[in-house]
């Protein structure tokens, strides 16, 4: 069996578009970064695209291997391509680069000592990141941070950096494996009670039984979304341990007053609010008062403009799973951070605050979520009590700003005073060793 | 001048009316110094050269500084290389605090002076600043120089104002952590000295 001259064209057409990948990939490696791990990312992109190249240029006589190798490449491409011009945003210098020390430390100590951070400014305002780790080969220990062009260098925004770390450390833990099971589970008893049995049956036209593989395909999209919604609480919940308040700050500032968007991957905006905020306050963790409600707007509940019945049944089904398992999800993300040593107290904030109105970074500060829930604590006040002794003399105006450079400067000192006390440490020990 | 005792005493002033952040050689200020080491941050500012032929100090200048001007961000641990005749903008490390009732000059290292690097031209520091120093750094040797971040670059000297500034010395650079080209406003004066001249010369051609 030969190769028809149409798919020698296919051939040619994929290798050439897979080079011109490679050859992008190289010329932005070589570009100024300031930090190294974007080179490392590069690394990966250009391997994985070399080997989808080798694949399609591998002699073969197969017509439809051909072709299926040429489709693997096109779907290499679309998920490398994005990720390279990340990249690249990530060799500008407009977001918080003070915050990728000791951010990286922080990603370290959740992750893995591999773990690798990656900050760029993107050009669409949500999500922070563009990939998850877990769906392409070779990027687990890499963390990818994106801050909205718009506000790259806003520091009151960093802590929601950190949700992205859920993301890998939900796929890196098997956190997928360990709930799938008993989110089926509970999609199939929701769907026995006397709530749903009816519906079910009427809108699929079929009787629930985890079992039977036809019912399964009827009811996994809710699993699917029930699983997804847990994800997404989950990054949210280790994100607030480790910032405290300034997380639930900064994600109300992001996000609010919602959108009507209806993606069933997500629980409904209000409802992540909810949910973080039950977990702040049984912390025991001070919040200011506008924050705690009315800052969202209920929107009706659906999958999308064009969903069907059965699609609404399942999502109502998917969220009501959620509502069950989550706090199972919370409890997890606080026992990751326990164990990281990083769970947010806010010992240190007022001190720092105290030195925020006298116009000085902090130092001396052992966390970094201090200075953001500082940060955010003056920001608050100064927008709510118009109160002209937090100024400095500086307009209500350029107020936020100069909170914003103080917080940065801050970020700085944090790490150079770890990586300074680390250094210490080392030598202690190896003078004890010799 | 103030001397060490003196700097270390309103440092530590519960009210912080000196501040220096962050003070990393604290035990020097215990010394006979009279001045703070202040060391060189990881912003740098090079002037895009090929996209304008001069600076025109008749007219006000400054506004479009993202167009002029190109920023650098380069970690600890990284380096700059300043080559021979070379300039660029810095910032200093320390962010600095200066009360009401002092004023500053910022001066180079002998050290690095000997080996061609000229820091800060404009060394005053007025009452009230408030941020980052921008530093201006020029290689005027023959060798290129490699600037590290964290580096000991210049120092502060501080001295008392004898008549006291009743309000909140506003200056044009205050509360950045970056270096800044500034703004640069011709002053009526010279304007009318320029404005005058022009219309002699105009007379005397149309005559």
């Amino acid at each position: 069996m030969s190769i028809t001259p149409t798919s020698i064209l296919i051939r040619e057409f994929t290798s050439h578009k897979l080079q011109a990948a490679i050859d992008t990939a190289k010329s932005v490696a070589s570009q100024s970064h300031p930090f190294e791990e974007s080179k490392a990312a590069l690394v990966v992109v250009e391997k994985n695209l070399s080997e989808l190249l080798h694949r399609i240029q591998r002699p073969t006589a197969n017509e439809q291997l051909l072709r299926s190798s040429c489709g693997l490449g096109l779907n290499g491409l679309e998920q490398m391509i994005p990720l390279i011009g990340f990249i690249e945003r990530a060799t500008e210098v407009t977001g918080p680069v003070e915050f990728f020390g000791p951010f990286s430390r922080i990603t370290r100590k959740i992750l893995n000592n591999n773990a690798k951070l990656v900050l760029s400014s993107t050009w669409i305002f949500s999500p922070h990141t563009i990939i998850y780790p877990d769906q392409i080969v070779g990027f687990l220990d890499f963390v990818f941070v994106g801050f909205p062009v718009s506000e790259s260098d806003n520091a009151f925004l960093t802590p929601l950096a950190a949700h992205e770390i859920g993301h890998n450390l939900w796929s890196l833990s098997k956190c997928e494996t360990e709930f799938s099971p008993k989110v089926s589970e509970k999609v199939v008893s929701l769907l026995k009670t006397e709530a749903y049995k009816n519906r079910f049956s009427q809108d699929f036209n079929m009787a629930t039984s985890k079992d039977d593989l036809i019912g399964q395909s009827s009811w996994f999209p809710a699993s699917f979304w029930a699983c997804k919604q847990l994800q997404e609480s989950f990054c949210d919940f280790l994100a607030l341990y480790i910032f405290g308040p300034s997380y639930l700050y900064s994600f109300c500032h992001f996000t609010c007053p919602g959108t009507q968007s209806a993606d069933p991957r997500y629980p409904p905006i209000q409802t992540r609010h909810e949910q973080l905020l039950s977990a702040a306050k049984s912390e025991g963790w001070s919040l200011k008062d506008p924050m705690i409600s009315g800052l969202f707007q209920d929107f009706k509940r659906s999958v999308g403009i064009n969903s069907t019945q059965q699609d609404n049944l399942l999502l109502e089904v998917a969220d009501k799973c959620r509502e069950a398992i989550v706090d199972e999800v919370r409890e997890r993300a606080k026992k990751a951070v326990t164990d990281a040593g990083l769970l947010y107290s806010d010992d240190q904030t007022l001190e720092i605050e105290k030195q925020f109105l006298k116009g000085l970074p902090c130092n001396s500060i052992t966390s970094l979520a201090s200075i953001c829930n500082a940060g955010w604590n003056l920001f608050i006040s100064n927008i709510l009590e118009n109160t002209n002794d937090l100024n400095l003399g500086f307009n209500k105006k350029e107020y936020p700003k100069l909170l914003n450079e103080l917080m940065l400067k801050s970020f700085e000192i944090f790490e150079i005073e770890t990586e300074l006390k680390e250094q210490d440490t080392c030598s202690t020990q190896m003078q004890l060793k010799l | 001048m103030l001397n060490a005792d003196a700097i270390k005493t309103l440092i530590d002033s519960p009210d912080a009316t000196l501040g220096v952040a962050p003070l990393l050689n604290a035990e020097k200020l215990a010394g006979g110094d009279a001045s703070i080491d202040l060391r060189l941050g990881c912003w740098f500012i090079q002037l895009r050269t090929e996209r304008y032929s001069e600076f025109d100090f008749a007219s006000q200048s400054g506004h479009d500084e993202d167009f002029l001007t190109q920023k650098t961000y380069v970690p600890f641990g990284k380096k700059f290389v300043l080559h021979p005749h070379s300039f660029i903008l810095a910032a200093t490390l320390e962010w600095i605090k200066i009360p009401n009732n002092l004023g500053g000059y910022v001066t180079g290292k002998s050290s690095l002076g000997r080996r061609g690097l000229v820091i800060e031209t404009a060394p005053g520091v007025h009452p009230g600043f408030l941020g980052c120093l921008t530093l201006e750094l020029a290689n005027i040797g023959e060798v290129p120089l490699t600037l590290h971040p964290g580096m000991p670059i210049c120092q502060l000297f501080l001295h008392q104002i004898t008549s006291k500034i009743t309000t909140n010395a506003q200056t044009r650079f205050r509360g950045e952590r970056q270096p800044k080209l500034g703004i640069y406003t011709p002053d009526p004066i010279m304007k009318k000295l320029q404005e005058g001249r022009n219309a002699t010369t105009k007379r005397v051609m149309n005559d």
